[in-house]
């Protein structure tokens, strides 16, 4: 079959793109044969183990298989280490494939030892199977794409069961075969498995045992359990994970040994091994029937967290029913311990198996072979073992009762509740952890490290020198209050150089060097200094004397007469706010120079009068006064945010005016402020929205504190997400054409900054770092971190954002990703008013 | 003020005339220009001071500004020959914390690949 018709064909079924067809395939296939001969094997296991043994003997076989399989794992692991991928599971293959005609000639001997070496022979080939196909997996596919090929390959796993079990039962019913013979039956099917194996990706042969990959010189990794459990006992995570697995073994063997022992009860020899065969394959049909309609449906309408309880809640109503059974009624104890088998064995098979693999996606890939291979091995048969000893405790000490069993069921169930609870929690903190932040939020790291008023000062301190000794003064005095004058920046103010220009005031009054800021510094250091001074600045008679030339600066137009203006400006801010004088910015705020201006600025920002606001925002549309214009305001703090706001919403005021404010209200990081944004985000103006949205995610980061309206907030996410599904589209018929590629590059920006956008909004109701996080890592990201973004998202996240966002998200071919978009177009258009409860 | 643009190896080079005030610039600010670059997606910046006299506070704000905007989109802005005076006012106000300053341009454009 060509790879395109391969590709079309897969693609009913499963989300794929097209170079991973031919792999997905060969995969489906593998786990289809593997599993097809599991489910020849596993009624043979019970069938020939019950034929020559009582099911009293069932907890000797899971405790000795428990030993005996810590020595597999330890043996498994070895190979891992030295073996690449692809010899590593040929061997096992054809050390199975060896192993099942010798069985057949041993158990024509009749002794009663191949039955329990079967079994165990069994359980290792069941356990290892899996194990080694999940190994696969992982090893071929990025963790989400995974992800996506999860369901389709537990689909390939349960028709082969259903296949093998049928063949099972119809060979052993038919008496084609007989039991024994089914034996030569499963060599073909692992020998097809091992032809597949062999067609699987170069990469696999590449992928190199452990202890080569290991670094010249570093220390020899040490096998088996001990390091295994090391390597778990590490990670918190594993560790609640491997308690899950353990209490749900658990509560698996309890149920397998109720039905086990009805089975002896109701059913001969031929009887079982037809009723085990019809009731695999039913177990799997129905397995495969729920895999289809449920797994899928759950995982993405309730999530990973609600996939968790559904087995574990389900089997604990079953048990329940336990209490109620008839004693000694064996009809009615088989259909209930048939019940709860097939539904335990039905949920393992498509629910579970898939949560089971996804849990598994956050842990770094060296860790993940080590802590599945200990798991899936010892933790899986430890729990046997731990059942088997309570079994043999309750039956053969304490003669317990099936209802009696049930209650311990309830109790492993209770375990299991809890511990998937934990485990969620713990989940998604470690798809955290695998998100590194690419970069700090810039902002926070600046302020973090520099203290910019003071920098600034500095910087107009040095600048004043330059023109006038009065301004000097007066910096330096600010800065010395501001306690920022060090001794190398005191060198660096008296420099006395031949840099500095001649300005009018600065050839008077500059004089030069140390002395300068010697002689100020004694005197400005002084703690009754700045009060002394102002007290004078507001007395009457200083007020009525200097009315009159302050005025006459004030109003002089000539070009000689701004820095004197500048010192006044500067001046009127150490003045009380009632002084007469003061009124006088008024004038300074609306002068021509940008000099004049800023002084004027930072006065009125000590002086916070209201009259002063709107002259303070005049300044914000020229790029020369914006930043102290903005730094006036901010002086006033949150009481001016509606005032801004309404500026900021009226489409009669300058352009570049309105589009300073958003930011300035960030920068006031109260709720008020970032309220005022929402009502602005509202009205949806065009012209300041995007500045809005990007003054609302900044307002979050620096006060992650702040509440917002998940319905307001959202309706923006449903719109970004509508601007960006446009976008993509322009994009595609533009890459279409060559012509157009300057337009490609436009739109290909634009949904870069609509994508960013979308994530800031987010941040307004998920937690800002996560966001940031998610973020940085879907758009800088490695394949593996972008995996891990998409993944915490989709945890997180409600589930109609999620339904909306995520096939944005996902990455694949452009022409698929606007098909994606015109159907998320489409459902936004037939559900407008998608957004998110508070 | 005046600010040419010129790029190498897809670093976006920004060589600034004359001194950064606010008394001296027309319509366009420095940060206006950082930003521009930053829409049609570059990222790399490197602000030349090889003719820069003197800055004051403005010239402070937009070079923080340049520099929080880059930084915040994944993004580098470097400096490149700033004069030993203003190194030093970097230096004494921790600047030179947040600041990456080179020598010259040919170190500053290396290390946008070393980064």
């Amino acid at each position: 079959m060509n790879e395109k018709r391969m590709h079309r064909l897969l693609k009913r079924v499963v989300d794929i793109q097209p170079e991973e067809a031919r792999t997905t395939l060969l995969f489906f296939m593998y786990f289809f044969l593997m599993m097809a001969a599991a489910y020849v094997i596993l009624p043979l296991k019970t069938s020939l183990f019950l034929k020559k043994l009582k099911p009293e003997m069932l907890p000797v076989a899971y405790l000795v298989t428990a030993l005996l399989m810590s020595f597999v794992a330890s043996f498994n692991s070895r190979l891992l280490q030295r073996l690449n991928r692809k010899r590593y599971v040929a061997s096992s293959l054809t050390f199975f494939i060896a192993g099942l005609p010798v069985f057949w000639l041993l158990f024509r001997t009749g002794r009663l030892w191949v039955s329990m070496v079967f079994w165990f022979w069994a359980e290792v080939f069941l356990a290892i199977s899996v194990i080694q196909f999940w190994i696969l997996v992982n090893d071929v596919y990025a963790p989400r794409q995974a992800k996506r090929f999860i369901g389709f390959f537990v689909s390939g796993g349960l028709l082969g069961g259903v296949a093998g079990s049928l063949a099972a039962s119809f060979l052993s019913r038919t008496k084609v075969l007989g039991t024994e013979n089914l034996l030569l039956v499963c060599p073909f099917l692992l020998l097809a498995a091992l032809g597949i194996l062999f067609a699987l990706p170069k990469s696999l042969a590449e992928m190199r045992p452990e202890q080569e990959v290991r670094k010249k010189g570093a220390p020899k990794s040490r096998v088996g359990y001990l390091q295994s459990l090391r390597v778990l006992l590490k990670s918190r995570y594993l560790v609640i994970l491997s308690g899950v697995m353990l209490s749900g073994f658990a509560v698996t063997k309890f149920i397998d040994f109720q039905f086990t022992r009805a089975l002896k009860v109701r059913f001969n020899d031929d009887e079982r091994t037809a009723f085990l065969g019809v009731f695999f394959t039913l177990l799997l049909v129905a397995s495969y029937l729920l895999h289809v309609f449920l797994t899928n449906r759950v995982l993405k309408v309730f999530g990973l967290r609600i996939a968790l309880f559904i087995a574990p809640v389900v089997l604990a109503v079953g048990a329940v029913f336990g209490f109620f059974l008839p004693a000694g009624s064996a009809p009615t104890i088989m259909v209930w311990t048939s019940l709860m088998r097939g539904t335990d064995k039905s949920l393992s098979h498509s629910l579970n198996q898939s949560t089971r693999e996804i849990l598994y996606i956050p842990v770094p890939a060296e860790t993940k072979v080590k802590a599945k291979v200990f798991i899936d091995l010892f933790v899986n048969k430890f729990a046997d073992a731990l059942a088997a000893l309570f079994l043999f405790l309750a039956f053969n000490l304490l003669h317990f009762s099936i209802p009696a069993l049930s209650g311990l069921t309830l109790a492993f169930i209770a375990i299991w509740i809890l511990l998937n609870q934990r485990l969620f929690r713990e989940y998604v903190g470690v798809v955290k952890k695998n998100l590194t932040l690419k970069w700090p939020d810039a902002d926070k790291f600046v302020f973090d490290q520099v203290d910019v008023d003071a920098t600034k000062l500095v910087f107009d301190t040095l600048e004043s020198k330059q023109r006038s000794s009065v301004l000097y003064a007066m910096n330096l005095m600010d800065l010395i209050k501001k306690d920022k004058l060090s001794p190398e920046l005191k060198k660096i103010i008296s420099m006395k150089s031949s840099e500095v220009r001649a300005g009018s005031l600065n050839a008077l009054m500059d004089v030069g060097g140390e002395a300068l800021v010697s002689e100020w510094e004694d005197a400005i250091e002084d703690k009754d200094m700045d009060k002394e001074i102002r007290e004078v600045l507001s007395l009457d008679v200083y007020q009525q004397l200097m009315r009159d030339r302050v005025e006459k600066i004030a109003e002089d137009q000539s070009e000689g007469a701004v820095v004197s203006q500048m010192e006044i400006a500067k001046a009127l801010g150490m003045m009380a706010a009632d002084a007469p004088l003061v009124q006088n910015l008024c004038r300074l705020l609306k002068h021509d120079s940008p000099e004049v201006v800023r002084y004027a600025l930072e006065s009125a920002g000590r002086q916070k009068k209201r009259e002063f606001v709107p002259l303070i925002l005049a300044p914000l549309a020229r790029p020369g006064t914006r930043q102290a214009a903005a730094a006036a305001l901010l002086e006033y703090g949150d009481r001016i945010a509606g005032t801004i706001k309404d500026f900021l919403a009226d489409p009669s005021e300058d352009l570049k005016l309105r589009r300073s404010l958003p930011e300035i209200l960030a920068q006031m990081k109260t709720q008020r402020a970032a309220d005022m944004l929402v009502r602005v985000l509202k009205r949806r103006d065009a012209d300041v929205q995007a500045d809005v949205i990007e003054a609302l995610i900044r307002i979050r980061s620096w006060n992650p504190s702040l509440s917002f309206f998940g319905e307001e907030i959202g309706v923006e996410v449903t719109s970004a997400v509508r601007k960006a599904c446009i976008l993509v589209l322009e994009l595609f018929a533009a890459r279409k054409d060559s012509q157009k590629a300057a337009l490609a590059a436009e739109h290909e920006n634009a949904l870069g900054r609509t994508m960013k956008q979308i994530f800031g909004l987010l941040s307004l109701l998920y937690p800002p770092e996560d966001m940031m996080r998610a973020y940085q890592n879907y758009r800088e990201g490695t394949k593996r971190s972008m995996d891990y973004a998409l993944e915490l998202l989709e945890n997180m996240l409600r589930r109609d954002v999620k339904d909306m966002l995520m096939p944005l998200l996902e990455e694949r071919p452009l022409d698929e990703k606007a098909l994606v978009c015109r159907k998320i177009l489409k459902a936004l258009e037939k559900h407008p008013g998608v957004g998110l409860p508070t | 003020m005046m600010i040419n643009k010129r790029e190498k190896n897809s670093i976006v080079i920004f060589d600034i005339e004359g001194e950064i005030r606010r008394s001296d610039i027309s319509d366009v600010t420095l940060h206006q220009l950082v930003k521009e670059q930053l829409e049609v997606g570059r990222k790399q910046i490197l602000l030349n001071f090889d003719k820069v006299d003197f800055i004051d506070s403005f010239g402070v704000g937009e070079i923080l500004a340049s520099y929080i905007s880059t930084h915040n989109l994944g993004g580098k802005l470097k400096l490149a020959r700033i004069s030993k005076k203003l190194f030093l006012i970097f230096q004494i106000t921790m600047l030179t914390k947040v600041l990456d300053i080179h020598d010259e341009e040919a170190s500053a454009l290396q290390s946008f690949f070393k980064d």
